[in-house]
């Protein structure tokens, strides 16, 4: 391979990277807030799911952006309220209703699309996000278009990046979260509520997973397929794990993913010999490998998947 | 100190869990500027006293007064505002954090943005006041024990606490940590702080504190300033003088073969010895009673004979062959049995049913199992016949075990295990919990095992007990046995004198 | 496996059928015309039953393996792709062995193979878990999509069938006609079904009468207890997954030896042979109770058979039948935890 394929093999992943990897992001630093709270969302996928259609749905009739966003992770919410009644409040396996929140969210979300668009017709077009260029920064030659141009929910979410790694590391809530995750006992004996936490970390990983979904369909995509998500909710949980529960690392790892993606798509055209299809396994095999790597030597907020049991 | 007004002060506390009464109408006073001692056995209602003083626990009947006003303590906020805190046995420390942010843990004061740097300033201050320090950006699971008791000491010190609540703060500590601690303790008090600590130590009682007060069974038995007392007042406040209520008859035949341990230790993961160079012999035929607080390494003897702990050194034989290295499952197939705490949890598989769970150690064998096939009615039969000579309730042997009521459970753990062929028994608390008629039969039905030639390492919280059945006591203390009792020289307070660690420093 | 009474999973699926049923609204379907022409077509034609039962084999079979490392509490989302390589390596071999043995030979090596296969598939996830600690939930699940496109690559590759290049659809060359399992004489169900009901019986023996069973119940019970008792936890659960994983590959034989009769694609847009994931729901509905398996994957089966007709009658998608599953496995889920089946019988008994 020439060097000039090389740079330009380098490029376009460094630029697709991006796009792709914020569904990912998304439904991952949810779920990093979850696991730090120390409850396991195995329905992410299926929240995924129900976010990205709904948001197509919403963007079809209202041609607003911004509440298809919003509807998303709204539905994506009310999925976790319901894991969070089965899990927190009644105290039941998080992994069967995990598991259970999966199924729905998949049949739910492809009836839906069924129902109000047809099986067999032709896939609408909806207004999806464009681009915004950075002023100033968008002007680097190579990579400024495109680093600093991407659609603004993508922005948003680098924002929220930070905001996450700022709340979780140095706010009193981040630091009570994290307690909670840690030893719930621990937690309520100096006067922090751990199903309070919980809860509300249930309620931002299932609104981010709807959001990362309708990222799918509103940016990406620009329409909605059964089970489009392909396993990305799982990856995403699995990420968070590699993470080691840090949100820098977690975004990451995200980026990696993306880089993946786009890699696999286009080494089909460069380098043939190797058939598509096992491209189409790198990011599975990939995070086979990473869970492999780091193991059970993650530091995992002790008391995660435990329900927490009062006494007294 | 006469004419001083208590700042604390418990009246007639009544608190019932099911099936016992913890705290019978206590009347308890914290004094200021003092250190109180809380002594007791296990079970007589010490740390539940003081949790419902630190709002974990509510009461069922009585009233607190602090500075003479009667208070409503809810929960653990309402304490620390009234200026109580609390430090446990298990500490309430995020290992992974350091110590600053544990400190930081749920501070009332602080709004949303985390200022380190100012947490730190006041704990530094705080340090400085109190002379008690640590470095507040360790983690805490680098500290040491005695930091770590440091820390949550420093806890309280921060949100402003005038009395300090120590639940067997020794009993981690090297000799060295716990000067330390009393030493901090006594400047503390010398600033206008108070201090409760509940120990089952005679040294430390003797050695620091300045007011004793003693619950036996939920009640006071004993209240007064320490330097009017002496050591066998409280221990006889605490352990009662006693008659052995019952004397099972006894065969006194002697029998071949015996467990041995020798030079047994364990060290935990810091390298501590929890049991530290244990020797001793158990004969078939004999009931060996193991004398200690809990907390002293006994739970850890009896796991580590059975095979649910590894040992760091020494031998353990049974009639001749070492089983130190074997696995659980070849162990019982030697005739060893086990009679553990956790009911629920370890003793049953709670979701399985009676029948199921009787073979849980016999189920590789004949006749329950014939060529790999389960033989449900010979399963049956063995389960009917321990609910049957055990007085078992329950309706049948196909009842699940979760469904029965913990005394059941526990009159079906010890029938299973004596039923089955085994020559030693290892049982832990077997009659906790029961009422008196499981109670009478547990011991009758031990007692048989014993008088037919079976051997039983007996550890009971109940000194009554382990006084009525055992032929040998061995005292237990900080991992060491620190005394041998023949049965014809038992002597309650004696026994229970070492069990305090008298003598030892 | 619980002690479970039909009531209850029937309860369980009735309960579940009621909450999304609501759906056909979207459709200008009333809720109970919605149903009934559900169940209806499921169960009420011959060719409903037929189609039915056809469904059936591989999901009961399927769920029979499910109900093994569940009752340990290891929970193997894996078995799609279990499945899936079980299909394709019973019919390389069995393609292969054509030429030299006759069918009942070439079947039997084929179902052997398609048990390895699985079996195969399942180690590296169980391994990782018990000496990594990894999350089998989610290694399972990335096995399954590997195993997806490995498919797809063999069949439009390597095991590309000649009849099927011409027509620019992947598939294997088709197992001969009379290599394929023997149809019941009367009906157009394959024998499968025969093998399936088998292996549920055989389960059901293994898991009540042997010590394996009554091991991995005190594994999944409480690790306390079973450590108490002597158990390898290790030894068995591993155990556990390979009879799983083998018995999802042996599915796979069936599939391709009684039904498909070449390899096919997997599609995930394709619920009809999501075998494995509805696998899932078959086995905890039923409790893990293999027995009630047959009755769970005959219900859950019909719904699905039924659901097609509908698609193709009132254009209801198929995908409708997932979302019945997840709510189903919800109200199993409370309801066994919960006792609320218990509720149920003694209200009865008044």
């Amino acid at each position: 391979m020439s060097s000039a394929l090389i740079v330009l093999i380098v490029t376009t992943v460094l630029i697709g990277m991006i796009p792709r990897a914020m569904p990912i992001f998304a439904a991952a630093i949810g779920e990093t807030v979850d696991q730090a709270a120390g409850t396991l969302n195995l329905g992410v996928e299926g929240m995924m799911l129900m976010g990205a259609v709904i948001g197509l749905l919403v963007d079809y009739y209202t041609h607003n952006l911004v509440l298809a966003f919003l509807a998303a992770g709204f539905i994506g919410l009310a999925f976790s309220v319901i894991h969070g009644i089965v899990s927190i409040t009644m105290k039941l396996d998080q992994v069967v209703s995990g598991t259970a929140l999966w199924f729905i969210g998949w049949g739910i979300s492809g009836v839906i699309y069924a129902s109000i668009f047809g099986i067999s017709s032709t896939p609408p077009t909806v207004l999806t996000l464009r681009a915004v260029y950075i002023p100033y920064l968008s002007s680097i030659p190579f990579f400024g278009k495109f680093i600093f141009g991407e659609d603004p929910m993508a922005y948003i979410l680098v924002v929220l990046l930070i905001v996450i790694q700022y709340f979780l590391f140095h706010t009193k809530q981040g630091l009570n979260l994290r307690t909670v995750g840690n030893d719930p006992r621990v937690a309520e004996i100096m006067g922090v509520n751990p199903i309070l936490y919980r809860y509300a970390a249930l309620l931002f990983g299932g609104f981010m997973a709807g959001i990362g979904g309708a990222y799918l369909t509103l940016v990406i995509v620009g329409s909605f397929y059964f089970d489009m998500t392909a396993g990305i909710g799982f990856i995403a949980v699995a990420l968070v794990y590699f993470g080691k529960w840090n949100p820098w690392r977690v975004f990451a790892g995200t980026l990696i993913f993306g880089a993946v993606y786009v890699f696999y798509l286009m080494m089909e055209s460069i380098y043939p010999a190797i058939p598509y299809d096992f491209y189409q396994m790198l990011p599975y095999l990939a995070t086979l490998v990473m869970i492999l790597v780091i193991g059970a030597r993650a530091k995992a907020p002790t008391a995660l998947t435990l329900p927490y049991i009062k006494e007294g | 100190m006469e004419g001083v007004e208590p700042i604390i002060k418990m009246q007639g506390i009544v608190k019932t869990f099911p099936g016992v009464i913890a705290n019978n109408g206590i009347d308890f006073e914290i004094y200021p500027k003092e250190i109180h001692a809380l002594l007791g056995e296990n079970g007589a209602g010490k740390t539940t006293l003081m949790n419902i003083l630190y709002g974990l626990y509510r009461a069922d009947s009585g009233s607190i007064f602090v500075d003479g006003k009667r208070v409503n303590i809810r929960n653990s906020l309402d304490a620390q505002k009234l200026g109580i805190g609390m430090v446990h046995q298990h500490f309430s420390l995020i290992p992974s954090f350091t110590v600053l942010e544990n400190i930081t843990i749920g501070l009332k004061d602080i709004r949303v943005r985390l200022n380190l740097n100012q947490v730190r300033e006041r704990l530094e201050k705080v340090m400085s006041d109190h002379n008690i320090s640590v470095n507040p950006d360790r983690k805490v699971e680098e500290l040491s024990v005695g930091e770590m008791q440091r820390v949550e000491i420093l806890k309280l010190l921060f949100r402003g606490a005038n009395v300090l609540i120590l639940d067997e703060p020794t009993s981690a500590l090297t000799p060295q940590e716990a000067e330390e601690l009393f030493n901090s303790l006594r400047s503390l008090v010398r600033e206008g702080k108070s201090v409760v600590i509940i120990t089952h130590k005679l040294y430390e009682v003797f050695e620091i504190s300045d007011r004793i007060t003693v619950l036996k069974q939920g009640k006071v038995t004993y209240n007064g300033l320490t330097s009017r007392t002496s050591q066998d007042v409280v221990v006889e406040a605490m352990i009662g003088r006693g008659v052995n209520i019952t004397e099972f008859p006894r065969e006194n035949k002697t029998y071949e073969g015996e467990m041995k341990v020798e030079g047994l230790s364990i060290y935990d993961s810091k390298r501590v010895p929890v049991v530290n160079d244990i020797s001793f012999e158990l004969r078939k035929g004999e009931i060996l009673g193991i004398a200690a607080v809990a907390g002293n390494g006994e739970k850890e003897l009896i796991e580590a004979i059975f095979g649910l702990r590894k040992i760091t050194k020494g031998k353990i034989l049974m009639d001749n062959r070492q089983i130190e290295n074997m696995s659980i499952k070849q162990r019982v197939e030697n005739g060893l049995g086990y009679i553990p705490e956790e009911r629920l949890t370890r003793g049953v598989a709670a979701g399985l049913t009676i029948s199921l769970n009787s073979v849980i150690h016999d189920h590789w064998h004949e006749p329950y199992l014939k060529n790999t096939v389960l033989n449900e009615s010979e399963i049956k039969k063995f389960a009917r016949s321990i609910i049957g000579k055990f007085n078992v309730v329950a309706k049948s042997e196909s009842v699940l075990a979760k469904n029965l009521s913990g005394g059941n459970i526990q009159k079906f753990i010890v029938g299973r295990e004596l039923l089955r062929s085994v020559k030693y028994i290892l049982a832990v608390n077997p009659t906790a919990g029961l009422d008196i008629g499981a109670t009478e039969n547990v011991r009758n039905v031990i007692m048989e095992f014993r008088n037919n030639g079976g051997a039983v390492l007996l550890y009971s919280e109940d000194l009554d007990e382990l006084l009525a059945l055992s032929d040998r006591i061995m005292v237990m203390y900080r991992g060491r046995f620190v005394g041998t009792f023949d049965r014809n020289n038992f002597d309650k307070l004696k026994i229970g004198a070492l069990m305090l660690g008298k003598g030892i420093s | 496996m619980n002690i479970i009474k039909p009531s209850q999973i029937i309860l369980f699926i009735v309960l579940g059928l009621l909450v999304s049923s609501v759906t056909f609204i979207f459709f200008k379907l009333s809720p109970a015309a919605g149903l009934s022409t559900l169940l209806y077509q499921g169960f009420g034609t011959k060719g409903g039953i037929t189609g039915t039962l056809q469904m059936t084999i591989p999901l009961l079979i399927i769920g029979v393996g499910l109900t093994v490392p569940f009752t340990a509490k290891f929970w193997n989302i894996g078995a799609q792709g279990q499945f899936i390589l079980g299909e394709i390596f019973a019919t390389w071999i069995g393609l292969e062995l054509v030429r030299v043995l006759p069918p009942i030979l070439d079947m039997f090596v084929a179902v052997i193979f398609g048990f390895i296969g699985g079996a195969l598939w399942a180690i590296p996830p169980t391994i990782m878990k018990l000496y990594r600690g990894a999350n089998e939930i989610i290694t399972t699940l990335m096995m399954n999509f590997v195993a997806v496109f490995l498919l797809l690559w063999l069949v439009s590759g390597p095991m590309e069938g000649a009849q099927a290049k011409l027509v620019y659809a992947p598939a294997s060359a088709p197992i001969p006609p009379n290599y394929m399992l023997p149809i019941i004489p009367g009906t157009t169900i394959s024998s499968g079904i025969i093998i399936a009901v088998i292996i549920a019986v055989f389960f059901y023996w293994f898991l009540r009468y042997t010590d394996f069973g009554y091991e991995l119940k005190l594994i999944g019970q409480s690790e306390d207890a079973a450590s108490y008792s002597g158990v390898r936890i290790k030894r068995n659960i591993i155990l556990s997954m390979i009879i799983s994983g083998g018995i999802s590959g042996m599915a796979g034989m069936v599939m391709v030896y009684g039904i498909t009769q070449t390899l096919i694609p997997q599609f995930f847009s394709d619920v009809s042979t999501s075998f494995g994931y509805v696998g899932i729901a078959v086995a905890m509905v039923a409790s893990l109770n293999p027995i009630a398996v047959i009755f769970t994957s005959i219900f859950l089966g019909g719904i699905l058979n039924g659901a097609y007709v509908m698609e193709a009658i009132y254009s209801v998608p198929i995908d409708v039948v997932i979302s019945i599953y997840g709510i189903v496995m919800i109200f199993s889920l409370i309801g066994v935890m919960t006792d609320f089946g218990r509720l149920f019988r003694r209200r009865k008994a008044r």
